[in-house]
């Protein structure tokens, strides 16, 4: 169906509400509601939010799931029907949701319905729950929210919310609800209610939102009589700018040649109310602003100051000062245009106009936060994919790593790949800073890195890099790295550029690979980098970690340090790669306790092994 | 992060910093820092005070030194506790900009 015939449809839906009989109305609601394009909810929603008076007694029915993600199980659904609801291990305890994972407590978490929705409470969970990453003992619960229960991956919940398609019957009791809380049939209401309509369709479409508020500004402007109306909105000085202007008739006018009274905007602004200058004194105002109105022959104006609603329970925190949208300026050629314009039409005007920029500039905001939101989502999966995919093993070195980014993109990377003369290339890197910046030059690093894969002298490469970034100092990032190419004989040939010397483990002992300083890349310009050697043994072992893991704290902001990592790294001489870094972790996560961590951490762990002595020469040469 | 400056006899500028020197701190000196490189040639840094540096904090302090060196003048870091030096020599820059632990020497070594 077309907007245009929905819309005359709805409009002549609350002509009719307004004075007749209950079953015709119900059935002209079924009929807009289910063969509309409106959508009844979101009408609603606005009505609601336009009116606040009714916000108390309706709340918009929700349905609300939790989805239950193991990393070793199929994904689960599962709809939160009583309130509060349980999560936790077992049955025993009451629990809605039972979770069956020794890591998580019997008394887990509590979802139940707070001021401002559903919520979540940490009911005894070890080592707390998180929310997005965030520590936490309760919390409102938005869409989407991700709940990690104590600080294992194992198990990871996410918090599903959807308004729930509002049946004819409901819809109805709650539009008759409204309609009587705005009073009787007077054409001002039927005016403002019909304004609300055509602002909640233009809403709805994908019009931008400057044509809602320009529509809007239409309907002040035909209420009033006026001959212009102007919306302003606070700059980031604070000080008030046109941003919308149209003439009777709904035509647009330059915002730029717009020059509304400063004294009469500054006047409402200072009485917080509705302002109306019958005659402009000239003397107000000063020569230039005295001048256009002169040449416009501008003679009263009406300024309505647009504040906030207040949300919540205000009256209970008393009167605080109201945050200022913007304010509708409105004017005429005319004197006495204004005269007769009753002060309840001007406060009604105010708060819809109010209310309807404020959702207009929500709208907006959340429309540029999803923007924003699905941008880092992008960037995120790039990076992820842009590390090494299953990491196999080669026939002289197994090899394992993670990188966990604490945002949604990181700062670290680390990459392996085979060089053409046989040896394999092992790098870990820490670009400073974090986030997209940091996110940004890891992958220019990594290009520039595996090109290396064609076989370049990686001292000359690191040379590179640095001179690269310092005649770009505006880039205003360095990194940190560590570069080794291990042959099939055991030499390993590395660079490094300041980070943390990779640990050595052998024969059940743990060493630093190296001591003493190194340039990072991209920091001094006079900086130089050199390659050593070291002959690696079958069944060594090699550390490469990012300082996010040394640096690692717990609530009391102790840091994990070198020597707990190099404790949790000695039992590990016989254990599989994948264990051993599963180890690492948990002893960084058994220290941290759970206390949010702010650097990214990176892992990867080498380990030499004997070539199979049908792999040619390099075997034989071993020692048997 | 707190910033101070004070002069010296010799044209030196001691620039006095006191907090931690992590991203926010780094982002609140760096102006500053800069600034001061671009009018003095001979810049004193009392690390007495700062209790955290990481990589973002270490970039503010090797900027200026370069900016000053490149204008005939020389940086010098007087008293960093033990971790910030720690950083300090693992990315070599004490190389670049000389560590003294007395304020003496380090005024002596910047005329």
């Amino acid at each position: 169906m077309g907007r245009r015939t929905s819309k005359v449809l709805l409009q002549r839906l609350i002509v009719k509400m307004l004075g007749q009989s209950q079953t015709q109305f119900k059935h002209d609601l079924r009929h807009a509601a289910t063969t509309a394009w409106v959508n009844v909810n979101a009408f609603i929603w606005l009505l609601e939010c336009t009116n606040p008076t009714s916000m108390a007694e309706i709340t918009a029915p929700v349905r609300a799931r939790i989805e239950v993600a193991f990393t070793n199980r199929p994904p689960q659904t599962v709809p939160i029907g009583d309130l509060p609801f349980f999560i936790g291990r077992g049955r025993e305890s009451g629990n809605h949701l039972p979770l069956d994972d020794m890591r998580i407590s019997r008394k887990c978490i509590a979802i139940s319905n707070g001021p401002s929705g559903f919520e979540i409470e940490d009911r005894g969970q070890l080592n707390g729950i998180f929310v997005n990453g965030e520590s936490t003992r309760s919390k409102p619960l938005a869409d989407g929210d991700r709940i990690r229960l104590g600080t294992d991956d194992g198990c990871q919940l996410v918090f599903r919310l959807q308004a729930e398609e509002t049946s004819p019957e409901t819809a109805e009791t709650k539009f008759r609800s409204l309609l009587g809380s705005w009073g009787t049939n007077s054409a001002d209401e039927l005016k403002g209610l019909r304004m609300l309509l055509e602002a909640t369709q233009l809403l709805h479409s994908q019009l931008p939102l400057e044509s809602v508020l320009a529509a809007m500004l239409d309907h002040a402007v035909a209420i009033t009589n006026a001959d212009r109306g102007m919306l302003l909105e606070p700059d980031s000085a604070g000080a008030l700018q046109v941003k919308v202007a149209r003439a009777r008739g709904g035509e647009s006018l330059a915002t730029e040649r717009m020059n509304p009274s400063r004294s009469v905007l500054n006047r409402a602004l200072e009485l917080e109310t509705a302002v109306i200058n019958e005659d402009l004194n000239l003397a107000d105002l000063n020569v230039q602003t005295a001048q256009s109105v002169m040449l416009q022959l501008l003679r009263s104006a009406v300024v309505i100051p647009l504040y906030a609603t207040v949300h919540g329970s205000g009256e209970v925190s008393g009167r605080g000062p109201r945050r200022l949208l913007g304010a509708v300026y409105l004017d005429s050629k005319r004197t006495a245009t204004f005269s007769a314009l009753d002060r309840q039409i001007l406060d009604a005007l105010g708060s819809q106009a109010a209310s309807i920029l404020d959702n207009a500039r929500l709208v907006e905001r959340e429309r540029e936060r999803q923007r924003l939101e699905q941008e880092l989502s992008i960037a995120r999966d790039i990076q992820q994919a842009l590390l090494p995919q299953g990491l196999q093993d080669y026939p002289h070195l197994a090899i394992t790593g993670m990188h966990r980014p604490c945002h949604e993109v990181g700062g670290d990377y680390f990459d392996v790949y085979p060089i053409s003369d046989g040896r394999t290339a092992i790098l870990i890197a820490d670009v400073a800073g974090k986030g997209l910046g940091a996110a940004l030059l890891t992958t220019m690093l990594q290009g520039a890195l595996s090109g290396m894969t064609l076989g370049v002298d990686p001292v000359r490469v690191f040379d590179h890099l640095n001179r690269f970034l310092c005649d770009r100092a505006s880039v205003g990032r360095y990194a940190t790295m560590f570069f080794g190419l291990l042959g099939p004989d055991g030499m390993l040939e590395y660079v490094r550029a300041s980070h943390p010397p990779p640990l050595l483990l052998r024969r059940g002992v743990v060493s630093d690979l190296y001591s003493g300083g190194s340039f990072p890349v991209g920091l001094v310009e006079v900086a130089t980098y050199k390659a050593d050697c070291i002959q690696l043994e079958p069944d060594d072992t090699l550390l490469l970690y990012s300082d996010g893991v040394t640096e690692a704290h717990d609530k009391e902001q102790n840091l994990f340090g070198d020597e707990r990592l190099k404790e949790a790294l000695a039992p590990h001489q016989h254990s599989s790669l994948d264990e051993l870094q599963a180890g690492i972790l948990h002893a960084v996560e058994q220290f941290a306790g759970g206390a949010s961590q702010s650097d990214d951490i990176t892992i990867l762990v080498v380990r030499y092994r004997r070539p199979h002595p049908d792999q040619g020469q390099a075997a034989n040469e071993l020692p048997m | 992060m707190t910033f101070s400056t004070e002069p010296m006899d010799g044209e030196v500028t001691r620039v006095i910093l006191d907090g931690r020197l992590d991203i926010q701190g780094a982002a609140a000196i760096d102006l500053k820092m800069n600034v001061l490189a671009g009018s003095s040639k001979l810049l004193l840094v009392d690390m007495t005070n700062v209790s955290f540096i990481g990589s973002m904090g270490l970039r503010s302090l090797v900027l200026p030194a370069q900016a000053v060196k490149r204008r005939g003048g020389k940086m010098v870091l007087l008293n960093p506790i033990p971790m910030v030096e720690e950083v300090l020599k693992a990315s070599n820059i004490g190389e670049i900009i000389p560590i003294y632990y007395e304020l003496d020497a380090a005024v002596a070594a910047l005329r």
